[in-house]
């Protein structure tokens, strides 16, 4: 058996590994094992079993970026630090379910809040449920199981800064219909 | 980043299919340089990498002396990786600028790996493997077929480029894209690689250059590689500033129901049945941009939907589009949109239903045709195009209207019924195709009755449509 709470939102975003240099940069549609692990400690629970990710649809929003450095202008006498723009593809509604292995833990997370890596990215609690783990399959979402690296349909997912950055791989497993339509036609 | 990982694995099927070893630096150098710059135009443009740039005064008096040009600047791409920097763009493709004032440093990770040089050479070798598509990205699988096809690719586009002098080179991902649709065809001979291979080169003041491939050719081209897989394809597009879409899900499967169009040739002009599937899909064209589907967040069946769909159903902007099928590129498209509604709604009986609502409403309109011609005639077909509105309610309303019209007569009123029953039953996003797709097979109803079957002209074909344009017109009208 599976204890699994649901979180939904108005929006989410999880920042891809690969996005460095970037003026437009898409959510990422999973969790990895680093951002679970982070999960974890927020929400002082031993282990996140699984995890399936929907959302409606993708959302191009700006913002302005600063360089991590400053700039000296000498003619000026001043530090400077140029702006540039970058678009995020931000997810729509996010609904994520975590799954537990025990009651107590669902309990815990069920009173808590997570954020979706951007911390004004809120997602709250709104439903428990149990489930076998078959029926966990079942759900609708993408989900990211993490593997070693030579297992068939792995790629590298990042670097896990709770493991001095060793590399991460997964595999990405698709139920469904994982964005969840809002009239097809409109 | 990720060109690093599909170059490693390129290096390893490498290994796999050819037995030799290579370490990602023999490979670079014996494989990838000798094709790619050791010539005077290059496969591919690295900005500011050591291969862009331009010889100092020392490296200008050694070339005066008869060194090799390009090789210094593989020397000086060896050199910059040995040196143990800190990897960045100019040497490492896909990587972030170098220091931290650039105004993207922000999104640099602090929790960086050590990057070894295997691993730069390596992302030179997986930088060759995008596959570019229409809307500037491009696309990395990580497929052994793709990869291997890819890199058979390159020297083939060495051939090409040297068998045309005034072609520019640098597009080695636009290359990727026609050659791996053209490798996945069904033409591609492995003996003659080249035959059938066209590409249709656009000349800019006597410079030729490839045009990128559309995304959807792409798309189907893997289709018809993996019918029964969905795969996952990593989207980026590598410039000024990057772009990065992600992990994107290829469902091929369900694009398939479109490739696979053999039983539904029906739906074509008789004249250009016989060009057969691959001619016929190379005519398709979406509505969306590449970008523009990735939003949907999995390339499936939907984010194909045919350009200019949508016009045929009214909309906040205007009533909605009669069909035309007066030319046989029209009809062709024609023959697509009702193609793709029926792989959306994948449902035969829907389009049994539809074709039989249609029938009974063409029915309906020229019942009394001989009885009173002209106003009559605008009125009732009028009344037949009020049945296409976008919700249920209102369609089933207008269909009683109808069916008081002719006293509930037998074959209206189970046609009628048929068509509510279905409509009830299916999930509320169909009905707006299930509309647009009666609407066609009405359109269709019509010409048939002007013409003789399966032979359109265009100029007796007109007048029906004038009176389905101006009823269309007034349908609108009506509903506002």
């Amino acid at each position: 058996m599976l204890y699994i709470v649901k979180y939904t939102g108005p929006f989410g975003y999880l920042k891809p590994w690969t996005a460095v240099r970037d003026g437009e940069t898409y959510s990422q549609q999973f969790l990895t094992p680093s951002v679970l692990e982070g999960m974890q400690q927020k929400l002082g629970v031993t282990k996140i079993l699984r995890h399936k990710l929907t959302y409606t649809g993708l959302s191009m929003q700006q913002e302005q970026t600063h360089p991590r450095g400053w700039i000296h202008e000498k003619k000026k006498q001043q530090m400077t630090r140029p702006r540039a723009i970058l678009v995020r593809g931000v997810m729509l509604a996010p609904e994520l379910h975590l799954a537990f292995a025990s009651a107590e833990e669902a309990e815990v997370a069920a009173s808590q809040h997570l954020c979706l890596c951007r911390n004004e990215d809120i997602v709250l609690p709104v439903e428990q449920l149990t489930l076998t783990e078959a029926a966990f399959d079942q759900l609708p979402g993408f989900e990211l199981r993490p593997t070693v690296a030579s297992a068939p349909g792995a790629f590298l997912v990042g670097f896990n800064r709770f493991a001095q950055g060793a590399a991460m791989h997964g595999r990405l497993e698709i139920v469904g219909n994982p964005i969840r339509p809002v009239g097809l036609m409109q | 980043m990720y060109t690093s990982h599909i170059g490693r694995r390129l290096l390893s099927l490498y290994h796999q299919r050819t037995g030799e070893e290579l370490s990602a630096r023999q490979f670079f150098e014996q494989r990838l340089y000798p094709l790619f710059y050791a010539h005077k135009r290059f496969l591919q443009w690295v900005p500011s990498s050591p291969f862009a740039q331009d010889f100092n005064k020392d490296e200008k008096a050694l070339v005066a002396l008869g060194d090799s040009p390009y090789e210094i600047k593989l020397g000086k791409l060896h050199n910059k990786i040995d040196s143990g920097l800190a990897p960045d763009a100019s040497f490492v493709i896909g990587f972030p600028a170098a220091g931290a004032e650039g105004t993207t440093s922000g999104q640099v990770s602090g929790v960086g790996p050590k990057v070894s040089s295997e691993e730069i050479y390596c992302s030179w070798i997986g930088g060759a493997l995008g596959v570019g598509v229409s809307g500037g990205l491009s696309l990395l699988l990580d497929e052994d077929d793709v990869l291997w096809a890819l890199y058979e690719g390159w020297a083939h586009y060495r051939t090409f480029l040297e068998q045309r002098p005034t072609m520019k080179g640098n597009q080695i991902e636009t290359w990727n894209g026609h050659w791996l649709a053209h490798a996945f065809s069904p033409e591609f001979d492995p003996a003659y690689p080249l035959d059938e291979f066209k590409i249709d080169l656009t000349d800019t003041a006597g410079t030729l250059a490839m045009p990128t491939r559309e995304w959807v050719q792409v798309l189907f081209a893997l289709t018809r590689h993996y019918p029964t897989r969905d795969l996952m394809a990593y989207v980026y597009s590598l410039a000024q500033t990057n772009r990065t879409i992600g992990f994107v899900p290829l469902q091929l499967r369900g694009i398939n129901k479109v490739y696979d169009l053999t039983e539904k040739l029906f739906l074509f002009p008789e004249a250009v049945r016989s060009a057969g599937q691959a001619e016929l899909l190379r005519l398709y064209t979406v509505q969306y941009g590449f970008a523009r589907a990735c939003q949907m967040g999995a390339i499936g069946l939907a984010a194909i939907e045919p350009a200019k769909l949508r016009d045929y159903l009214p909309s906040a902007y205007g009533p909605a589009k009669p069909p035309a099928t007066k030319t046989e590129a029209a009809a062709i498209q024609f023959a697509f949109h009702q193609l793709w509604i029926l792989a959306m709604l994948n449902n035969q009986e829907l389009y049994d239903t539809a074709d039989r609502l249609a029938g009974a409403l063409h029915q309906f309109a020229i019942r009394d045709i001989g009885k009173n011609a002209g106003r009559g005639k605008n009125n009732v077909n009028q009344q037949v195009e009020q049945v296409f509105v976008k919700h249920r309610p209102l369609f089933i309303d207008k269909l009683s209207d109808m069916l008081a019209a002719v006293n509930a007569a037998s074959p209206y009123r189970d046609a009628f019924d048929e068509a509510v029953r279905q409509v009830m039953l299916m999930p509320v996003d169909n009905f707006p195709l299930f509309i647009i797709l009666t609407r066609f097979r009405y359109i269709a109803r019509q010409n048939e009755g002007v013409l003789p079957a399966g032979n359109a002209k265009a100029d007796t074909a007109a007048p029906a449509f004038k009176d389905s344009a101006a009823a269309a017109e007034q349908t609108q009208l009506n509903l506002q």
